[in-house]
């Protein structure tokens, strides 16, 4: 296979396993979409008053935004530090971040309703003293950021020379705004799990949770740029050039040494929650269980898989260890909002999504992946730009 | 395990903060031996 990127040239076939796959499922989301906006949240979601929030915020989210960290974590490595030898990943991680958070805005439409309101917490009438407006506004500020640093790609694409340059001279500058945005929003979503002391599990709830949430999220954006990486290679490989093919590796193991420090660093702050709060007793019980699987064998078990992995420049070990990070995260805010949340109540009330929420979740992320496929076959996002090569 | 019994809050606080700074010494050395760990190939490469 050739080492430089092929530029698409529109005359590729329409009927594809991969397109087929995704317009059925795109077709079955917009009928969800009509029920869900005609008949309510009744019509297609489990949520009660015990439940208010359900998969949608679990998954398209919680986990959307935890898995989005790769864009800042990419951008502040290379811009901020200044380890260049990253560079080739910036563009494909800011990309993945830009969509997942516009997803999230987009995911979140279907829990709240009444999309043209959307704009009232920033611009009609502000909650300042809630948490969830901070989050709101981390993602309106930082869903803008990751535009901008996302837009030269399209300004090259549609040879916007002057306007590309100008956004380039912006880099650093979004790059910090993005940290920023970034360290308020994270963990401004472990926050709102401040509000409920009495409702979700001992072993979850602390007060130190928001710590939790950004650090997780630092891991998570480092393991999902490795797993992102591994599935463009997979299927996108035409498309890179050398550039980007040589950096790959750098990439892969720079990543892994750095979400294994993090994760080690991450465990022994979960495990100070544990001590703080005299927590062993719960250790032994079905939810101690579930607490034990999700720190030993998604965050202990990756953590020493990864360094494995970079000590023995074990490329393929790396990529599945990233796997089962990503993995864990969605484990951990499932169990955090889900499977810890409301744990005294009896299991029939418990909640467990209709299978028109899971339809809807599949939707938005089928659109994710048809928007990334259009972008990166398409704008310079897996190689560089031949009229702005270094 | 069984369920501890404290009869104040002092009492509470000096056995988790006991633990809690036993911990940290642990945490401590055992990040320093990480990292040696994690970097003991780095030298070879170069």
């Amino acid at each position: 296979m050739s080492n430089q990127h092929q530029p698409d040239t529109g005359k590729s076939p329409w009927i594809t396993p991969f397109n087929v796959v995704t317009s059925i499922i795109v077709l079955i989301g917009i009928y969800l979409t009509y029920l869900r906006f005609t008949g309510g949240l009744a019509a297609v979601t489990n949520l009660d008053d015990n439940y208010p929030w359900g998969i949608w915020i679990s998954f398209d989210l919680l986990c959307g935004v935890a898995l989005a960290a790769g864009g800042y974590t990419t951008a502040a490595a290379c811009y901020v530090f200044g380890i260049k030898k990253y560079h080739s990943a910036v563009r494909p991680a800011v990309l993945t971040a830009f969509l997942g958070y516009a997803l999230v805005v987009f995911a979140l439409h279907y829990d709240v309703g009444q999309p043209w309101r959307l704009a009232y917490p920033i611009f009609v009438q502000q909650g300042t003293t809630s948490v969830l407006f901070e989050v709101g506004l981390c993602v309106f500020l930082y869903l803008t950021v990751l535009f901008l640093e996302w837009l030269p790609a399209p300004l090259e694409w549609l040879k916007m020379k002057r306007l590309r340059n100008i956004m380039i001279k912006l880099t650093l500058v979004l790059t910090i705004f993005g940290v920023i945005l970034s360290t308020m929003h994270q963990s401004s979503l472990g926050a709102l799990y401040l509000l409920l002391p009495s409702k979700m599990h001992p072993l979850w709830y602390s007060t130190h949770i928001p710590i939790y949430f950004f650090v997780s999220s630092m891991f998570a954006g480092l393991s999902m740029v490795i797993f992102e990486s591994t599935l463009s290679h997979r299927w996108l490989h035409h498309k890179m050039d050398k550039a980007h093919l040589k950096g790959s590796d750098h990439v892969t193991f720079g990543f892994a040494k750095a979400a294994a420090w993090i994760m080690a660093g991450y465990f022994f702050i979960k495990l100070f929650g544990v001590v703080l709060n005299d927590n062993w007793g719960y250790l032994n019980t079905f939810y101690g269980g579930i607490f034990m699987l999700e720190m030993l064998g998604f965050v202990a078990l990756p953590a020493l898989m990864y360094a494995h992995g970079v000590r023995t420049r074990n490329t393929k070990l790396i990529r599945w260890t990233a796997a089962i990070t990503v993995l864990g995260i969605v484990f951990n805010r499932f169990n955090v909002s889900l499977v810890a949340y409301n744990y005294h109540l009896p299991s029939e009330q418990k909640y467990f999504p209709h299978i028109y929420e899971i339809g809807v979740t599949i939707f938005v992320v089928t659109l994710g992946l048809i928007v990334f496929k259009f972008i990166s076959t398409r704008m310079p996002i897996l190689y560089d730009h031949p009229d702005y090569k270094h | 395990m069984e369920e501890a019994i404290y009869y104040t809050l002092q009492e509470y606080q000096n056995f988790t903060k006991d633990w809690a700074y036993i911990f940290m010494g642990v945490t401590v050395v055992t990040m320093l031996g990480w990292w040696l760990f994690l970097s003991g190939q780095d030298e070879d490469e170069e």
